[in-house]
């Protein structure tokens, strides 16, 4: 029995549910050989609650969260996410299905940045908003404050993020994730090489999308964060190595 | 099965245990939308080559599909077969019009296509100067594409190229100007201001950005982004730079010897390659 297995006396508050997921990558250019990031795992994730993954380096930790993002393509199995009422399976949906979850369901903070060449970190955070609709005005204002919080200075607002430093690149990120409450986030470490007071305004980040209903599936490799914001923790194991016998 | 019952279906596709509070209620709309671009089984041969085989594929309104693949992939043939500037040998290809009807782009009129080619179609060359009239001004090229729609207010199309000059930041002053005294990357914004002034409904767009520096390239691509978006625009756009691909287009379609080989979501395709050919592409990246 896995310990992220949820108990039936709280079935009503599931909003995800990835049952029998594989993930095995073969590398046609490298002689077809196999590697089995994880198999058959099964996860429940509720409303409100936080589940860190946890394992060595190289267990699949980001890989899973890659593929319940739909970015990596699972080899089995279902990845079933509450999607405005509706169960949408991340694993088989199709690309505008999967594009629609993730415009308003779910959502994804890595440690990088992909950066939009000239876009101003202004705005790469407030573009989450008015995607939904929210005015130009009070998107700006609403960025504002959080790069604020994520003590960005305010003579960098204006700037295009390329040629900020990898820590202020990652607070850009972080405001750009949790600007919008989505019902699910997935967040790749998301404290990694942030100083003591910006990792504790994502603690408290954190702390604020789960009081809200948010379910929370995280990658925190700062023991103390871990510990801080994780309700539950999901143990991955490193799959070995097969080289493909064809 | 409707379309709509089909995407149901498809959403439900799970034997996984899923709590009953979860209801059908609705299936995304996306997915019931009808598609505006319906390729069936084409194929084209030059002679006794092979241009591209059995294709199948569907754009959807809004929506932005990149097709990637190396120099003599197809891609260029599929693009050209798509903006109806051929017929293909086999196969058809099917435009849903402003009116919604369903036409096969290859059996209209005339007239039809001319009025599709003005109103409802853009179509952006490498080569801006493929789709510039090089001796015409730069407000006459923005107000040649608004006479063909139909303007006839001289006050207004000029307005109007002010305007969309300012879009694709080109300053005003130099509307009067002719193309060829502008720089590369000026005639290109050039070319997408002409093309997008008719307000069409889907662009047909050849390595838009491939001509150009560096430094060009990364502000019209945030140009074609912002256009695209602001626009609702629906996009089938050629290239072989693979971060563009991951840019601005939202599903990708990878190429080889006039074969799909591998389609899917943009990051799915680029991150996590199925096909032997797609993971030799996106691993030949010289990473800057």
């Amino acid at each position: 029995m896995n310990i992220a297995h949820i108990s039936s006396a709280m079935p009503d508050k599931r909003v995800l549910s990835v049952r029998g997921l594989c993930k095995t990558f073969t590398l046609h250019t490298q002689g077809g050989t196999r590697i089995e990031a994880f198999s058959d795992l099964d996860v429940d994730v509720r409303e409100g609650e936080c589940l860190a993954l946890h394992g060595p380096s190289g267990a699949g930790k980001s890989t899973l969260l890659r593929s319940l993002y739909a970015n990596y393509k699972p080899c089995a199995g279902s990845i079933v996410v509450n999607h405005k009422g509706t169960r949408v399976d991340m694993a088989t949906a199709s690309p505008r299905a999967v594009l629609a979850v993730r415009h308003s369901t779910m959502g994804y903070v890595s440690q990088f940045l992909r950066v939009i060449p000239r876009v101003s970190c202004l705005d790469i955070v407030a573009e989450r908003l008015t995607a939904h609709g929210e005015a130009e005005q009070s998107a700006r204002e609403k960025a504002k404050e959080m790069l604020a919080r994520l003590h960005i200075p305010e003579r960098l607002w204006r700037l295009a993020p390329a040629t900020f430093s990898g820590g202020e690149q990652q607070r850009v990120n972080i405001a750009r994730g949790f600007i919008r409450r989505y019902p699910v986030m997935l967040l790749d470490e998301p404290t990694a090489s942030l100083d003591a007071a910006n990792r504790k305004t994502v603690v408290a980040l954190i702390e604020e999308a789960k009081a809200a209903g948010a379910a929370i599936v995280g990658i925190f490799h700062d023991e103390a964060v871990r510990d801080a914001v994780a309700d539950r923790v999901y143990e991955l194991f490193p799959q070995e190595v097969a080289p493909c016998a064809a | 099965m409707t379309a709509a019952q089909a995407a149901t279906q498809r959403a439900f596709a799970t034997d996984a245990p899923i709590p009953m509070h979860i209801l059908p209620v609705d299936v995304d709309a996306l997915d019931a939308e009808p598609a505006l671009l319906s390729v069936r089984g084409v194929s084209h041969y030059y002679g006794e080559r092979m241009g591209c085989r059995d294709i199948n594929l569907e754009l959807w309104p809004g929506e932005v599909l990149g097709i990637v693949g190396e120099s003599g992939s197809g891609k260029s043939t599929l693009l050209n077969l798509l903006a109806g500037r051929f017929p293909p040998s086999v196969g058809s290809i099917l435009y849903r019009d402003g009116e919604g009807v369903l036409r096969d782009i290859n059996r209209l009129s005339e007239a039809v296509r001319r009025r599709l080619l003005r109103t409802e179609w853009g179509f952006v060359h490498q080569n801006p100067r493929d789709g510039l009239r090089m001796r015409v001004s730069a407000g006459g090229n923005i107000g040649e594409r608004l006479m063909a729609c139909g303007s006839r207010h001289y006050g207004n199309i000029r307005g109007t190229a002010l305007d969309w000059l300012s879009r694709v930041e080109i300053a005003a002053d130099r509307v009067d100007d002719r193309p060829t005294s502008y720089s590369g990357g000026m005639q290109q914004r050039l070319q997408i201001a002409r093309n997008l002034v008719s307000a069409p409904r889907l662009v047909f767009m050849d390595e838009p950005t491939g001509g150009l520096d560096v430094s060009v390239q990364a502000k019209l691509l945030d140009l074609l982004r912002q256009l695209v978006r602001q626009l609702g625009l629906s996009v089938v756009l050629v290239t072989h730079d693979l971060a563009v691909a991951r840019l601005l287009a939202h599903r990708l379609i990878v190429m080889r010897r006039g074969e799909i080989v591998e389609t899917g979501l943009s990051d799915q395709v680029l991150d996590d390659p199925q096909h032997a050919y797609t993971q030799l592409l996106v691993s030949s990246i010289l990473q800057g």
